[in-house]
């Protein structure tokens, strides 16, 4: 869409590129002119020293000369142009196959490198972009047409939103340009002419820094224009193989690994740093000139430039800037691909709206009307000769600009959303001088007005005075103080506030309920159902906080709810108040009333006492069992101490009594206790010199007796 | 003119000695013989400047130069940087690089114009070679050595490559420098050309073991020969070339 | 002189040689042939000539230092000999090709072709062939050097026993060829009551005598003669001999011990029978079946002699046996023998009532009535004996029976199906018919004892079997059985025969 041009244009530098060209004879096309000027001028020359050189072969008696078959036998192709020659010696392919040789592998051919070329992430060094996709991604640009342009704010909430400004100019051609070289977040163009200002100051601002670093990569350059003036890059090991994540991450989350590879990153985390530190000190000079400073370091990247007690880089100096838009890997090319993205300009020709070019999401809902507003400007044909020199600006004056931005509120806040980006969750939030910092659910410092804060955005007529009722009422939730939010809610909300607008605000109190507070989007109702505050559930319900509202994750405050007391409560209110609300909405399964909770108290009670009988069966069969099994034990234990005769005796004892009883007799008795005179036939006995007992307690007394 | 040198009984002059059109590097702590040779031929046209590299007297395997600058490997201590930088031409622009392949004679090979490097050496290297010494960097192997650097030699006249190379790489190799090449050996027999000699485009080192017929390759391929006062004919091309453009 | 041609590449370009200048492929080097070779000869260090030891007698070649190998002309193994002598030269570089140019044998030259490799500076191979020419000195090896001093020796070994016949000689001969015990001897002569066993060095001599001494009993003696003296160097040529005596008794002797002697042995009875001879006299007692042993030292402390030699043998008859019990206060018994009562007639007077005669003997497991026997008669023999005649004579036994016989001696002869080796040198001028005789007495001994058999090798006589084979009339005689016998090591002898040998040993 649209072609290409660089920012920075000049008269001379044209021509001199045009000279260079016909000097050349070669068919000037416009790619890739500004970068290769310089070689191919030194190309030329060569070729035509190579010219005197053969002369001089021709003089001179030798037969040595320049072959002029020009062919790559490890690719097998032949050349018809040294360019050719040139850069296939320079492509992939042809280092790809090079590599392919030394590994004593064969080349392969071109078509089969273009396969394979998807599987080869790096051809050589840390680059990994290839020859090709510069090609693509390099802009080509030559000239610019600019100055006479016009700024084209569709929506001035979107508009400034998006990262490119969009100008108009007196052909009518639409044209873009990044707007973070025109200003940055803070230093926003309070009009339109200041912006046209300063977009037509871009053509002198041709220092630009651009530094990046990420994954251990960092790619710092200064350009001038589109020149180089100095860069470098280096590559150091930090990040951590799978993972992804920086040593110092994980060193932060507590206990550190000790192994190599750790110690190693981590030194190479602290060397890197080092690096970069000397590098930006030694560039100092340069940077210092530098018009404007991007930068690319994602997450504790950022560390390398703001870190330390002297950071290289200084976060509020106004000339720095983010690169708005993705990047590669921090490496050399991809510094040059970002310096000639943020320098291009990007015509869309007259044709095109602004609104065709804005995500198409927000379409619907903003009606540009910069696409509608015909421009009464200038009509004076568009010679680029003219334009291009900024200097010359007497249009300037005459270029009646059509204002369509209204006031924006403020600058901050629009920073909030991105209309390309889907919307961030920022992680630190700037510290307000009053305010404390907080967490979504923080516990004890949670205060309402980070909350309301952005609160503030959705509803922006919010007076102060509201906002500190609302504050009060918030602590209430939190805290569970029923009194106070009584006091709050009910009635004497009044008394506390200004009495200037206390009529205002207590009518104002009930239209608070329902509202919704910090990026949960949480009512009272979510808050205090989820921290148990079973009383001002009832409360808050009575005054009228609608518990089907959702929360921003969809759930309402009975979802939230901290236990089972606290549901209880909503199903309380639902059989007390059975129409007040949707009980559907909200989630609340039935109502609950107080027979209803006293008949479950019985049946609850019912059953406990039947499981615990159940249990206390349990344990006694188990008691049973277990001593059965002592006794057992016991009589086992006793036998295995008998001598052999002795069993022996036993068992004989035992399969007589048997035979006697097989045969029909009465159970004969063969032995009885000494002291009772219990028949323990076939039982082990208890014995003591002869005498044998049925059990220790006759023993015992035997022996007693025995004594006395 | 090729002339034989040793240094310190040593004929491997590459090794320990660096000239380009617009200055010559000698290693320190050789003899004074072996100065006075370089000092003889070079003195009055370019600076003959003694010095080490990263402590080490093989200054020619640690370091890529041509007229227009030096790349020195980065172990190279500010020191010397500064005392090759003070002794350099203005013109030539000195450059530390931080490369995996340190020994930067062996890995490149280069005149004014072109150069030839190890097929793995850094990307980056690769840029500030051709930025500094403003050349075409080429990625190329020599007789299927990837060490370039030793075992090709070339000035802006001519080159001498590794006695092996084939027929047909000297073709390919010959049109992508532009140089008329040949492959050859000096002292006696060696094969290691860049380890073996220095040359600009005037003048050729060799060791003292180089043959009659070895010296006779170097001075026709490149253009070595007495009738020919190199230093003019250089800058009378030069300024031939700034005309007719 | 050429180059070893790593890899084959066409497209390879050409180059200046360094030195000539002259264009050729690149090599290692990178010089042209000529150059190379004039800077480098990588033979340097080989011997050109040499000179080889042929010994005429023998048509062998010496390999130093003292290995005498014969080899035909152009042979390998005459290369093998050549390329040691070049041994030296040959460590430093690699030898790819050896073999021989066409001399006329007469020359008493040898041309050797060579090709050796060497890697020279910087990796280049090269390759040189040369030749190495040998000249043939003659020089006699050490064996025909003693062939042709005939009667040269230091040591010699007098073997000796004082008995009527040869068993002892016999057998020792057999223990020696089974134990190579003779192998380092430069001569054997055969002497008056014995052997001479000629040696080059002492210590072969002083070998076979302690050899000896584990088979036999015996004693020796030494003796040593003064050959020449160098005064200069004080060294002594002398001439060694060994005296050793074997113990006069043999197998089936009947001895007569002292009384002293009896009693020392465990109170034997004194008129005993030698039943075997080891590296000890094995006697025994035929009356008691008491055995003992007699070592050849206690023997010539107090030595005795022979009453009876197998040559006074008299064939009996027996009449009549009965087997006794062993008194059992004697102790040391045999377990091998088993005592009998016997009354035998003497061949002779078979037929006629008068001379019967009552003896115990040991041979009860072996005898039956009927069976002949050959004994002695003690009554009527005349001995002259010390300790016979000390003697009571009421103790002194009539009859003393000592072995079986068998069969007839020329049927056993004829089935004899095994054979024994002999050494060549021995027993080479007197084969007289009592020798002879003595001869097959010893093979029947060996027949009847297994013990004795043991330690001889016994020999399969392919020539008898198949005579053999029809005549089986006679079980009971003692013979050879196959398992013992070897396979005589021919060199027409069949595979499968040789494995079988080797399977017995």
């Amino acid at each position: 869409m649209g072609d290409n041009r660089v920012v920075f244009n000049h008269g001379i530098k044209f021509d001199i590129l045009i000279g260079q060209n016909l000097k050349n004879g070669q068919d000037t096309t416009p790619r890739g002119i500004q970068a290769d000027s310089v070689k191919a001028g030194e190309t030329n020359k060569y070729d035509d020293e190579k010219e005197i050189i053969m002369d001089d072969f021709k003089e001179g008696e030798m037969v040595y000369a320049v072959s002029d078959k020009m062919s790559c036998s490890m690719c097998a192709v032949n050349f018809d142009t040294r360019e050719e020659q040139v850069n296939h010696y320079k492509s992939d392919w042809h280092r790809f196959n090079l590599k392919q040789r030394i590994k004593g592998l064969v080349s392969v051919s071109e078509e089969m490198f273009e396969n394979i070329a998807g599987d080869v992430s790096s051809i050589s060094g840390s680059d990994s972009e290839s020859d090709s996709e510069d090609d693509s991604t390099s802009m080509p640009p030559l000239i610019l047409p600019q100055d006479t342009s016009k700024y084209l704010p569709a929506d001035e909430a979107l508009c400034t939103r998006h990262p490119k400004v969009f100008l108009r100019n007196q052909e009518g051609e639409l044209m873009s340009v990044y707007r973070c070289i025109v200003h940055g977040k803070k230093d926003a163009p309070e009009t339109q002419e200041d912006l046209l200002e300063r977009v037509k100051q871009l053509p002198r601002q041709t220092r630009w820094a651009v530094f990046m670093a990420g994954g251990g990569h960092f790619a710092g350059a200064i350009f001038n224009k589109g020149d180089v003036i100095v860069h470098k890059t280096f590559h150091r090991y930090v990040v951590r193989a799978k993972r992804g994540t920086a040593q110092s991450a994980r060193d932060s989350t507590g206990s550190a690994p000790k192994s190599s590879g750790a110690s190693l990153r981590r030194y190479n985390e602290n060397a890197l740093k080092e690096e970069i530190l000397q590098l930006i000190e030694s560039w100092k000079a340069e940077i210092e000139r530098c018009d404007f400073i991007f930068l690319r370091a994602p997450s504790w990247n950022k560390a390398f430039f703001f870190g330390g007690k002297q950071p290289p880089l200084d976060k509020s100096d106004s000339r720095l800037k983010m690169i708005p838009f993705p990047t590669r890997r921090a490496t050399f090319s991809e510094l040059k691909r970002v310096h000639s993205v943020l320098s291009s300009v990007e015509i869309y020709g007259k044709d095109t709206t602004v609104s065709d070019l804005l995500p198409s999401k927000l379409k619907p809902q903003v009606q540009p009307r910069a696409a509608t507003v015909p421009h009464e400007s200038e009509n004076t044909t568009h010679a680029p000769d003219k334009s291009i020199d900024p200097s010359s600006s007497d249009e300037e004056g005459d270029t009646a600009l059509v204002m369509h931005m209204e006031e924006i509120s403020t600058l901050e806040s629009l920073q909030e959303y991105s209309g390309t980006r889907p919307p961030r969750r920022r992680k630190k939030k700037k510290p307000k001088s009053d305010k404390h910092t907080v967490d979504d659910n923080g516990t004890k410092e949670m205060t309402a007005p980070e909350k309301e804060n952005d609160d503030e955005q959705a509803q922006p007529a919010l007076s102060d005075a509201q906002r500190k009722v609302q504050n009060q009422i918030f602590t209430a939730c939190k805290m569970g103080d029923r009194i106070e939010l009584e006091h709050l809610l009910g009635h004497g909300a009044a008394v506390e506030i200004n009495p200037d607008v206390s009529s205002q605000i207590s009518v104002d109190v009930h239209s608070l309920l329902n509202v919704t507070l910090g990026e949960q989007c949480n009512t009272f109702l979510h808050i205090v159902a989820k921290s148990g505050h079973k009383d001002c559930v009832e409360l808050l319900m009575e005054l009228g906080c609608d518990p089907s509202v959702r929360n921003k994750k969809g759930q309402v405050p009975y979802m939230l709810a901290f236990d089972k007391g606290t549901r209880n409560e909503f199903r309380k209110f639902m059989a007390k108040f059975p129409d007040k609300y949707d009980y559907h909405m909200s989630q609340i399964p039935a109502p609950l009333t107080e027979e209803m909770e006293l008949e479950k108290k019985k049946r609850d009670n019912e059953k406990k006492k039947a499981q615990k009988k159940a249990k206390k069966e349990r344990l006694k069969d188990i008691k049973a069992e277990e001593a059965v099994k002592r006794a057992e034990e016991a009589e086992c234990n006793r036998f295995l101490r008998l001598t052999d005769r002795e069993k022996r005796a036993l068992a004989a004892e035992r399969r007589f009594t048997n035979q006697v009883v097989q045969d029909g007799g009465a159970k004969p008795v063969l032995s009885r206790c000494w002291q009772c005179g219990l028949d323990i036939t076939g039982k082990i006995p208890f014995e003591y010199s002869d005498y044998k007992f049925c059990t220790t307690k006759c023993l015992k007394e035997h022996r007693l007796s025995d004594k006395s | 003119m090729a002339v034989r040198t040793q240094f310190e009984g040593n004929n491997e002059v590459g090794v320990f000695a660096k000239l380009t059109n617009s200055y010559c590097l000698v290693a320190m702590g050789g003899s004074e013989n072996f100065y006075s040779v370089f000092e003889g031929e070079l003195a009055e046209t370019i600076p003959v400047i003694h010095t080490s590299i990263a402590g080490c007297r093989i200054i020619g395997r640690m370091c890529v130069g041509n007229r227009n600058g030096l790349l020195v490997p980065s172990t190279t201590t500010d020191q010397e940087l500064q005392h090759i930088r003070n002794s350099l031409p203005d013109s030539v622009k000195i450059q530390r690089v931080e490369e995996r392949l340190s020994a930067l004679g062996n890995v490149i090979a280069c005149n004014d114009y072109v150069a030839l490097v190890h097929p793995d050496l850094d990307k980056e290297t690769e840029q500030i070679l051709a930025d500094t010494l403003k050349v075409e960097v080429f990625r190329q192997t020599i007789a299927e050595q990837v060490l370039v650097g030793s075992y090709c030699a070339i000035s802006n006249q001519g080159g001498l490559v590794h006695p092996k190379t084939s027929v047909e790489d000297q073709d390919e190799l010959s049109s992508l420098l532009q140089v008329p090449l040949v492959a050859g050996t000096l002292n006696r027999g060696s094969e290691v050309i860049s380890g073996g000699m220095v040359v600009n485009d005037w003048v050729a080192f060799c060791g003292l073991d180089t043959t009659s017929t070895e010296v006779n390759v170097i001075e026709s391929v490149f253009k070595l020969g007495d009738n020919q006062p190199s230093t003019m004919s250089t800058q009378m091309r030069e300024s031939l070339i700034d005309s007719m453009t | 002189m050429e180059y070893i041609q790593q890899q084959n590449n066409a497209s390879l370009g050409t180059i200046l040689c360094c030195k000539c200048g002259v264009s050729i492929a690149p090599n290692p080097a990178n010089m042209c042939v000529g150059c190379l070779q004039s800077e480098v000869d990588i033979t340097e260090g080989i011997p050109k000539s040499a000179t080889l030891y042929f010994c005429r007698n023998c048509e062998r070649y010496l390999q130093p230092p003292s290995q005498w190998i014969s080899a035909a002309l152009e042979s390998r193994e005459l290369l093998a000999v050549c390329l040691k002598k070049l041994k030296s030269g040959l460590s430093k570089v690699r030898l790819v090709d050896a073999g021989f140019i066409w001399t006329e044998p007469h020359s008493k030259r040898i041309k050797m072709k060579l090709a050796v490799q060497k890697e020279v500076n910087n990796g280049a191979i090269l390759q040189q062939n040369f030749v190495v020419e040998f000249t043939v000195n003659n020089q006699m090896c050490n064996d025909c050097h003693k062939v042709e001093a005939k009667d040269y020796w230091k040591a010699v070994v007098q073997l000796r026993q004082k008995a009527s016949h040869k068993k002892t000689f016999f057998y020792l001969e057999q223990m020696m060829l089974k134990h190579q015990a003779h192998s380092n001897t430069v001569n054997i002569k055969e002497n008056y009551e014995g052997l001479d066993f000629f040696f080059a060095q002492k210590n072969d001599a002083r070998k076979l005598t302690e050899f000896i001494q584990q088979v036999v009993p015996c004693r020796y003696k030494t003796a040593q003669e003064l050959v020449s003296h160098d005064v200069h160097n004080n060294t002594y040529v002398y001439k060694y001999t060994y005296s050793v005596e074997i113990v006069p008794i043999c197998k089936d002797n009947i001895v007569c011990l002292s009384t002293k002697m009896a009693q020392s042995l465990g109170n034997i009875s004194q008129i005993c029978i030698c039943h075997r001879v080891t590296q000890t006299l094995h006697i025994i007692d035929p009356n008691t079946l008491q055995v003992a042993e007699i070592s050849g030292t206690t023997f010539w402390r107090d030595p005795f002699k022979t009453l009876c030699a197998p040559k006074d043998f008299t064939e009996y008859i027996i009449m009549q046996l009965e087997f006794i019990e062993p008194s059992k206060h004697r102790h040391p018994l045999s377990t091998k023998h088993v005592l009998a009562e016997v009354w035998v007639v003497k061949a002779s007077e078979i037929g006629s009532d008068e001379g019967q005669y009552f003896c115990k003997t040991h041979l009860g497991h072996l005898l039956n009535v009927g069976d002949s026997v050959l004994g002695y008669d003690l009554r009527f023999s005349n001995v002259n004996d010390a300790n016979l005649e000390k003697m009571s004579p009421d103790r002194i036994p009539d009859v003393v029976i000592v072995k079986k016989v068998y069969a007839d001696k020329a049927k056993r002869n004829r089935k004899r199906n095994w054979k024994l080796r002999h050494m060549d040198r021995l027993m080479e001028g007197s084969q007289t018919s009592s020798i002879e005789n003595q001869y097959t007495d010893f093979l029947e001994d060996l027949e009847e004892d297994p013990d004795l058999r043991h330690n001889v090798n016994i020999y399969k006589d392919t020539n008898k079997i198949a005579v053999d084979q029809d005549d089986t009339d006679d079980e009971n005689v003692p013979t050879v059985s196959l398992q013992e016998m070897l396979d005589d090591l021919h060199i027409s002898t069949d595979a499968t025969g040789e494995e079988g040998a080797e399977m017995q040993e």
